[in-house]
């Protein structure tokens, strides 16, 4: 029973982390937000876990500097479609590692000219330790630290070949995560709450010096467990991101915010195998977010895990 | 129904109930044609999108216009660089094109990439002394 009651709030709990997770940093390679820190996640009595990701996703429009919002012009479109392998393994009871190596193709229309590309993109790692697991104590809630990076194994923008960059992969820096994560079961609900911090290390293209603003993220998000271990899950991220520097000088307006809703959903196929997918959106409106793309997609994935 | 469409649909009321607007706001918007002064004070420089504003993403044809601010400095025969900068992304695009000049202060760079909605910059040098200029262009 402890055994099933463990894997009822693990797949959910994984559940929601994959929508939280690399949606941002998959499907548009510039606008990697800092969320790629549990790639995957392994229930108590899993000792490793290795699975495919399929995720598609369309641009509705952009955010403007100043949260106005300016939907994608008439002859222009872009499509993401990002194929993922991940994996994890539990080094201790507490203790997991995860990494997702991604495949990225992006098809890029715009008045005039259209094209796709692609390529391997930024490779996440992450390690998250339970201090406290979620079934550990009656009253307290599960206490997790999760610490990640992103490492620039991608194309950056600036260094790809197609003119329209759809062969851009990557955001060409260095990214570091940290977060602490809190999970709470009531019944057949399970509620989470996740606090995360991101910075991107300076980077110089052409003789010009960036760093990144740093990163602030929040994400809430509420499951439903099923007798049969399957779980539905709802959430909602906000990310909030700092200024530029660009050649030490801080960039104002630079800064970007997201909100992104999603739904998901985790279905156990076996003891060992299980699907799951996902929908999400960035709300295509004003002052939902600022300097970024809004996007509306969905993915499906399949693990296997042992 | 498209994706897009779906989630417009699904948006629109919210918007029209928090009364946002789905253009930006005034003060959003940079003036165009972009203008600069490089960094000693040398030049003033103008540069226009082909197919002028609003500038859609895609490849585009820059003009830049040249005119000395200091006595005794010419307009011509100056070397002339660019790098497009996304400062909100923290890239820029692929472009090692030359930048041509046509005569008369006028140059042109050709096949510039700017592929993505947003601000965008043309990091720009020019001249002998490698002065730095910034001309910003809002891409929809």
């Amino acid at each position: 029973m402890r055994r099933c009651r463990s894997t009822f709030v693990s797949l959910a709990l994984l559940c929601a982390m994959l929508v939280f997770a690399p949606t941002e940093a998959k499907a548009q390679a510039c606008c990697a937000a800092a969320s790629a820190v549990t790639p995957a996640r392994l229930s108590l009595h899993e000792r490793w876990l290795a699975g495919l990701e399929l995720r598609a996703q369309g641009v509705l429009g952009a955010y403007g500097a100043e949260g106005g919002f300016v939907s994608v012009p008439d002859g222009a479109s872009e499509q993401g479609f990002t194929a993922s392998l991940l994996a994890a393994a539990r080094v201790t009871r507490r203790l997991q590692l995860a990494g997702v190596v991604p495949w990225q193709e992006t098809r890029r229309v715009a008045p005039e000219r259209g094209e796709v590309g692609g390529g391997f993109g930024d490779v996440n790692v992450g390690a998250r330790y339970d201090f406290v697991h979620e079934h550990e104590y009656r009253r307290w809630p599960g206490v997790a630290v999760l610490v990640g990076t992103s490492l620039p194994t991608g194309r950056a923008p600036e260094r790809a070949k197609k003119s329209l960059a759809t062969d851009a992969t990557g955001i060409g820096a260095v990214q570091m995560h940290a977060a602490v994560a809190l999970e709470k079961r009531f019944g057949h609900w399970l509620v989470g709450a996740t606090g995360l911090v991101a910075q991107r290390l300076p980077r110089t293209v052409d003789g010009l010096s960036t760093t990144l603003g740093t990163q602030v993220s929040a994400l809430a998000n509420v499951s439903y467990l099923f007798p049969n271990l399957a779980a539905a899950a709802l959430s909602a991220a906000w990310s909030r991101e700092g200024d530029a520097t660009i050649d030490q000088v801080l960039a104002p307006n630079t800064g970007r915010t997201a909100l992104q809703l999603a739904a998901a959903g985790v279905y156990p196929l076996s003891s060992r195998v299980r699907l799951q997918g996902s929908v999400f959106v960035t709300p295509p409106a004003a002052f939902f977010g600022a300097n970024q793309n809004a996007v509306a997609g969905g993915s499906v994935a399949a693990l296997v895990a042992f | 129904m498209g994706v897009r469409s779906l989630a417009t649909l699904l948006f629109a009321g919210a918007a029209l109930l928090s009364g946002c607007s789905s253009s930006p706001s005034s003060e959003d918007a940079l003036a165009y044609p972009a203008t600069a002064i490089s960094s000693l004070g040398t030049y003033a420089i103008e540069a226009t999108v082909d197919g002028g504003a609003p500038i859609v993403r895609g490849v585009h044809g820059v003009a830049l216009r040249v005119e000395p601010l200091v006595g005794g400095v010419s307009a011509e025969g100056l070397a002339i660089t660019i790098q497009p900068w996304m400062p909100a992304m923290g890239h820029g695009s692929p472009y090692d094109g030359a930048v041509l000049e046509v005569g008369d202060g006028d140059y042109r760079a050709q096949e510039v990439s700017l592929f993505m909605a947003g601000r965008w910059e043309l990091r720009t040098t020019i001249g002998p002394g490698g002065e730095r200029a910034t001309l910003s262009f809002d891409v929809r």
